[in-house]
């Protein structure tokens, strides 16, 4: 039903979770951020399994590492375990899955 | 609780001197007019406490250069005075017919005889005779303001403010202090253990801030660490049987919270069992003790609200 009034209306979503990535659409990227010449947005550590875009895209990275991209057209976004997504045109910005250590009160990135 | 009882006694304390000087302004006649600076006042045969002119005032000079009949000085005193009218004006004796009996003496008497008469001339309620004219009788002291006494009542109560936040601070620490050696109670940073009553050994964790257990516990804690590390991945089902995991609530999207209360006592670790969209495959994370709703927990894994997370738009 929301899917149908979404699709009838024009409503685009603005989060998008690919396994242990979240996407989440921004109104604009960093001017600080600088163009990274690569097309994918986060690596597999453990199983070498990337999350790869493909597409008419641009990646960039700020200084303290954290992603985003501009999808140019709609995009879409590989990885040998997951489904493919499909992003709209917009600007995103790629977070990462986070964990709790109860035993030391703090937060942890999950690693795939 | 405790803790607004203290700030309210800390605030009577403040509060009680201020009430007692309002009282504090009461002199009866064989005191002095003012005990920090008794040379400024004198008494007048009325008992009435008048200013003694200060040196160096000019009582040549007019009270006030653009109303000069406004104000009028006291000889004696030197200080300026609003003229009011009088309520019973006083006739000079010339303009006044004269009375064989003399009998209306008290009320003809002139201006000008008044200095040395010895005949008292009522002005009215709140006003005196002073010079010529009926004045309102500024001239007691408890009317003329001593900014001197004022400005000691507000060093006063600012002692007595820093002093009762000093000792409002002292209590509440000795009160907290108190509250740890005694109570069983889970503190931020400190876990007391209560058991059977015997002492017990401690073992400080990784981080000495997060937790101090018994040895007992630190090591069921590490058996857990291990096994969530190992199982809890693989078989997250067989995990939350094993060490007794109860269930808490599940949500339309097919996510379940747990919790499990035996591994640090008081306390409730809070897991959140999830599917991926894409693979099928099973998670479980823990987090944070105060969500009770799965989605809420998974949506914290992502850095979201629950309800953003029920709206996400695609999921692979």
């Amino acid at each position: 039903m929301i899917f149908w009034f979404k699709k009838i209306f024009g409503i685009k979503p603005k989060l998008f979770r690919h396994g242990d990535l979240l996407i989440r659409k921004v109104s604009s990227i960093p001017k600080t951020a600088i163009l990274a010449s690569t097309n994918i947005i986060a690596e597999g550590e453990k199983t070498g399994h990337n999350h790869e875009l493909k597409g008419s895209h641009q990646v960039f990275e700020t200084l303290d590492k954290q992603l985003y991209f501009e999808a140019k057209q709609d995009v879409i976004l590989k990885h040998p375990d997951h489904n493919t997504l499909e992003i709209p045109k917009g600007h995103y910005i790629v977070e990462h899955q986070r964990r709790y250590n109860p035993f030391e009160d703090i937060q942890e990135e999950v690693v795939d | 609780m405790s803790q607004k009882i203290w700030l309210l006694l800390v605030l009577l304390l403040v509060i009680t001197p201020l009430t007692l000087l309002n009282n504090a302004e009461a002199r009866s006649a064989d005191e002095p007019c003012s005990y920090l600076n008794p040379s400024a006042f004198k008494k007048d045969a009325a008992g009435n406490c008048i200013r003694i002119t200060p040196a160096g005032v000019n009582t040549s000079e007019p009270c006030s250069y653009l109303k000069p009949e406004k104000y009028q000085r006291d000889p004696n005193t030197g200080l300026c005075h609003k003229v009011t009218p009088s309520p019973q004006p006083v006739t000079p004796a010339a303009a006044m017919p004269n009375s064989p009996s003399n009998g209306g003496l008290n009320y003809y008497l002139g201006v000008n005889d008044l200095h040395t008469s010895s005949q008292q001339v009522n002005c009215g309620a709140g006003t005196v005779l002073r010079g010529n004219a009926c004045v309102v009788g500024i001239n007691d002291v408890s009317l003329t303001p001593d900014y001197t006494i004022y400005g000691n009542n507000v060093m006063f109560l600012c002692i007595c403010g820093a002093v009762g936040f000093i000792v409002y601070k002292l209590v509440r620490y000795f009160h907290n202090r108190w509250n740890r050696t005694h109570n069983s109670r889970i503190d931020r940073d400190t876990i007391e253990l209560t058991t059977d009553g015997r002492t017990q050994s401690s073992v400080v964790l990784a981080n000495p801030n997060t937790a101090t257990v018994t040895a007992e516990v630190a090591k069921r804690i590490r058996e857990y660490e291990n096994d969530f590390e190992q199982t809890g991945q693989s078989d997250s089902e067989y995990f939350l049987v094993k060490w007794n995991a109860e269930f808490i609530d599940s949500s339309r999207k097919g996510n379940e919270l747990y919790g499990n209360s035996s591994i640090i006592p008081g306390r409730i670790l809070k897991l959140v069992k999830y599917r991926d969209p894409s693979t099928g495959q099973l998670y479980l994370v823990h987090v944070p003790d105060g969500i009770n709703d799965p989605d809420d927990g998974v949506g914290w894994t992502l850095g979201l609200s629950g309800d953003d997370y029920r709206r996400m738009g695609g999921e692979a």
